[in-house]
């Protein structure tokens, strides 16, 4: 019971501790976006409208007000739920809120595909290389796992394009569906995941077209997360085989395999959850480049044409959004971490 | 001993070293002057503009006398800086607003549109050409202004013409009737044999749908498929024909006497596409909207200060109620292209029911609200993703075109139009034939590769002249650009040529007068920089005038590059 007890007030205290975070976050986003050179009324009208207006639009917004006027006010309609319109060309008008909820799904069914793609491969070719130690298939791997890292995420986007759309036409390049809704009518609208909506609908042929877009994208931003798995996996693996309870294990005559998977890998797993936590922040900044390589209509193109536009409300929103799914993430890792590892609570 | 030695030898070399420094600092060659040049980094202007820039410099260069230093922002703050004065040099570009010769002078020429051009030009006499060819509808006084306007252009330098953009599409070689069109690209006359719709790809993102605030090309272009105004443009270019006017209106028949008033008669029985009635006071309460409403970022000064219909505009409607089909404008003072005004989409009629205290959102509630009486609907819309346009079988106008060998429009029944988010994405959809058109924007190397491989794909590329023009701005108010004769000298060692064929591929045209040339009605172009400056770089000229401004560089060398900023 008491060890219950404390980690339902681990949990409370992370969750308390997230708060000040988001604060810290929100307070940097905001000034950021104020020293940032230019503003949204100028994005959208300099050198088509006279300066007075300009300085007219920017006074009804109260854009010219001091940051510290306009600091409490923000803050006040944030905690309030009130993220506000947009200011940017686009979506102009459109409550952020609605947008941002609108482009998620796209990004949550990226980020999906490449955290399975990554963790399949990282934690394969960690075993791979963490059990065969200094034997080529490791050295291989270790030439994959760095190279993998350090290639941008852009760069693979279009050599895949290149290879497997231009080239030998096995996918789609780019969209999340077929351009052609008269040929081909995308899902219904339920959860907006459109893997997902066509299980809904109960159409395998929808699953296969929207499969075959996800594919590319999932797999650019997979393959470079997982160098950052292979690398962990093996270390672990490394480390758990030479710890003393596995050469024990070993004095009993216990099969090699048995023991890489019976005692050292599930061990070797342990960090492996605490970095899962940190692999989300990076995540979403590779979807942020992904998107655009593959025109994918997500979270991190509204992000990038809401920075080009100096949309205030719609950077704050989706920054805001991005904060508290990682903030989330993080808490649940922790909690799970504190389950599963009882010193973390201590 | 030993330590003696080593103290001397330091000594010594301490002195060699001071020596060799204070030589170095002391017997340099005096300073090039420097000036710097700003260019926007992050792809408004397609991703060839670094490559501008570096032709510029070496061009200036070339002269000798001024080292250039390159400076880039983002779009957001190169726009607020250059309204706010703070680039002294810079790259720019500029797309029509209406298509009438006015619109390529006063906001580069007139004391007001050169303050939000960032050039702060100012000249008595420009503003008076200006507001006097604006006055009038007669061809030849508009030219001699026209004429009188660009040669002083030429002389005084506060902007450096460079070149017109083209524009380009790319599409299934089966497509029929496409053409580019220097105000609306027509999908409506647009036909694929046996298909009844198309794919169109783009990069292009709209703002609205709605005509009062829309003020982008992709917005406009495709209001200019669901909404027709009073008077609309022929298949092929600027010229004017009657849209939901039955004429178009001309001196003594439609237009006063004194060019303050112009009538048009509607035609009986318009409707919109969800069978509400188009009339008279329709017309009159939509244009009144557009003013009132004042929408950021919208094109309502065409109506209220161009158009001159002023902040409550005058608009009679002598027969309704009753038949209701003939609208009187007011006008402040003489507009002589007041009819261009009534063709771009700012004075589309809409609907009764469109919201009055704001923009009419283009969703609600998941239901399309975007409702015309063009060849075209817009059925279904996904922002910045998806755009789908469906005939509207009850269109008024179908043998729009009869005269020009198309018996009716529209044509296909479907035009599905996707976003994608870059050049090198558009290329890669209509490669891999995803879509049947890629309409803008390529990149010239993606254009030069899908050139050479369109016979193989069964592609057709074809290459028009876009109304776009891009030029330099001098900020005449800062130093060392305030010196005519240091504006002269760039003039004079400026290479149009090497840009077009460097960095474009020769997918576009050298430019010299902002004027660009043949593009609406009556051509007033003409090509006073080439006059003035020849058509290749004069370097020997450019660097004596530059030699003769030295005193006005060297002053100015350390205040140019610092840019001043109210952080927070």
């Amino acid at each position: 019971m008491p060890k219950q007890g404390s980690l339902l007030a681990y949990t409370v205290s992370r969750l308390i501790l997230a708060l000040p975070t988001l604060l810290v976050l929100l307070t940097v986003l905001f000034l950021v976006l104020r020293i940032l050179p230019g503003d949204p009324i100028s994005a959208l009208e300099a050198g088509r409208r006279s300066t007075r207006d300009i300085a007219a639009d920017k006074a009804r917004l109260g854009l010219n007000l001091p940051w510290w006027v306009q600091y409490p006010v923000y803050l006040s309609q944030v905690f309030s739920g009130n993220f506000g319109t947009s200011l940017g060309q686009i979506y102009l008008g459109q409550p952020v809120l609605q947008v941002i909820l609108q482009k998620l799904p796209a990004t949550i069914e990226l980020a999906t595909g490449a955290m399975l793609v990554a963790t399949l491969v990282g934690v394969g070719t960690g075993i791979i290389a963490g059990s065969r130690r200094d034997r080529p298939p490791d050295i291989v791997v270790r030439l994959y796992g760095s190279i993998i890292w350090v290639i941008p995420v852009f760069w693979l986007g279009l050599m895949l394009q290149l290879v497997f759309a231009v080239g030998l036409h096995w996918f789609p390049p780019n969209l999340r569906y077929e351009p052609d809704p008269v040929f081909f009518p995308p899902p219904s609208h339920l959860t907006g995941l459109y893997t997902l909506d066509s299980l809904l609908e109960g159409r395998i042929d929808k699953l296969a077209i929207s499969l075959a877009h996800l594919a590319l994208p999932s797999l650019t931003l997979g393959l470079v997360l997982s160098g950052f798995f292979t690398r962990t996996v093996r270390a672990n693996l490394l480390r758990t085989i030479n710890s003393d309870y596995v050469e024990a294990a070993r004095a009993r005559g216990i099969r090699e395999r048995y023991i890489v998977y019976r005692y050292a890998f599930r061990n070797a797993l342990i960090p492996v959850v605490t970095i899962l936590g940190l692999q989300f922040a990076i995540l979403f900044a590779g979807a942020v480049l992904t998107e655009r390589t593959f025109s994918w209509d997500g979270m991190g193109t509204l992000l990038l044409t809401s920075i080009d536009s100096r949309d205030y409300p719609m950077i704050q929103g989706t920054v805001i959004v991005y904060a508290i799914i990682i903030v989330a993430i993080s808490v649940v890792i922790d909690v799970i971490n504190g389950f599963i590892d009882p010193r973390v609570r201590y | 001993m030993l330590s003696r030695t080593v103290i001397l030898a330091i000594v010594v070399i301490v002195i060699l070293a001071v020596g060799i420094g204070a030589a170095v600092v002391l017997l340099r060659p005096a300073p090039a002057a420097s000036i710097t040049l700003w260019y926007n980094s992050t792809g408004h202007y397609g991703d060839t503009e670094p490559a501008v820039a570096q032709l510029i410099k070496a061009q200036i260069e070339a002269t000798g006398k001024v080292t250039v230093n390159l400076q880039s922002e983002d779009w957001a703050s190169y726009r607020a800086d250059f309204a706010k004065g703070n680039l002294p040099f810079f790259l720019l570009g500029w797309y029509p607003d209406y298509f009438d010769t006015d619109d390529y002078v006063s906001p580069f020429y007139s004391t007001a549109g050169a303050q939000s051009e960032g050039a702060f030009y100012t000249n008595a006499t420009m503003d008076k050409w200006i507001t006097n060819e604006t006055a009038s509808v007669d061809p030849t006084v508009r030219g001699a202004y026209f004429q009188q306007l660009q040669t002083q252009s030429a002389k005084d330098v506060p902007y450096i013409p460079l070149w017109t953009t083209n524009a380009h599409v790319v599409y299934d070689s089966d497509i029929t009737g496409v053409f580019l069109h220097p105000v609306v690209f027509k999908y409506f006359i647009m036909n694929k044999p046996g298909f009844d719709h198309i794919t169109v790809g783009t990069t292009d993102s709209p703002t609205s749908f709605d005509p009062a605030l829309a003020y982008d090309y992709f917005s406009t272009n495709i209001i200019n498929q669901v909404f027709d105004t009073l008077l609309v443009y022929e298949p092929t270019n600027g010229t004017l024909l009657p849209g939901l006017a039955a004429q178009v209106p001309t001196v003594g028949n439609g237009i006063s006497a004194d060019g303050k008033t112009y009538t048009f008669q509607l035609r009986p029985g318009l409707t919109f596409t969800d069978g509400s009635s188009l009339n008279a006071t329709t017309v009159k309460r939509a244009i009144q909207r557009v003013i009132s409403l004042n929408l950021q970022g919208s094109a309502e000064f065409l109506l209220e200060q161009v158009a001159a219909l002023g902040k409550t505009p005058t608009i009679d409607t002598p027969n309704c109620p009753g038949p209701c089909t003939t609208i009187v404008f007011h006008l402040l003072q003489p507009v002589g292209l007041f009819n261009q005004i009534m063709a771009f989409s700012v004075a589309a009629p809409v609907p009764w029911w469109y919201n009055q205290t704001g923009a009419q959102q283009d969703v609600v509630n998941g239901n399309v609200k975007v409702t015309g009486d063009g060849p075209y609907s817009l059925t279904s819309l996904t922002s910045n993703q998806q755009y789908v346009l469906q005939k509207n079988t009850n269109y008024y106008n179908p043998g729009l075109y009869s005269a020009f060998g198309i018996p009716t429009i529209p044509i296909l029944s479907k035009i599905i139009i996707n976003r994608y988010s870059d050049s090198s994405s558009l290329k890669l959809a209509i490669q891999t034939h995803q879509i049947n058109m890629a309409y803008r924007t390529l990149n010239p190397t993606d254009l030069t590769a899908l050139q050479g491989s369109a016979a193989s794909l069964n592609l057709k590329v074809d290459i028009g002249t876009s109304p776009q023009i891009r030029f330099l701005v001098f900020n005449v108010k800062t130093a060392p650009f305030n010196d005519v004769r240091v504006r002269q000298a760039i003039a004079y060692a400026v290479d149009r040529s090497s840009i077009v064929s460097n960095v474009f591929h020769g997918f576009a045209v050298t430019l010299y007068s902002m004027v660009p040339p043949g593009f609406f009605g009556p051509d007033y172009s003409s090509p006073v920089f080439q006059t003035a400056y020849g058509s290749s770089p004069d370097v020997a000229k450019a660097t004596s005038l530059f030699s003769a401004a030295s005193l006005a560089i060297s002053l100015s060398m350390f205040q140019t590059d610092a840019l001043e900023r109210n952080w927070l």
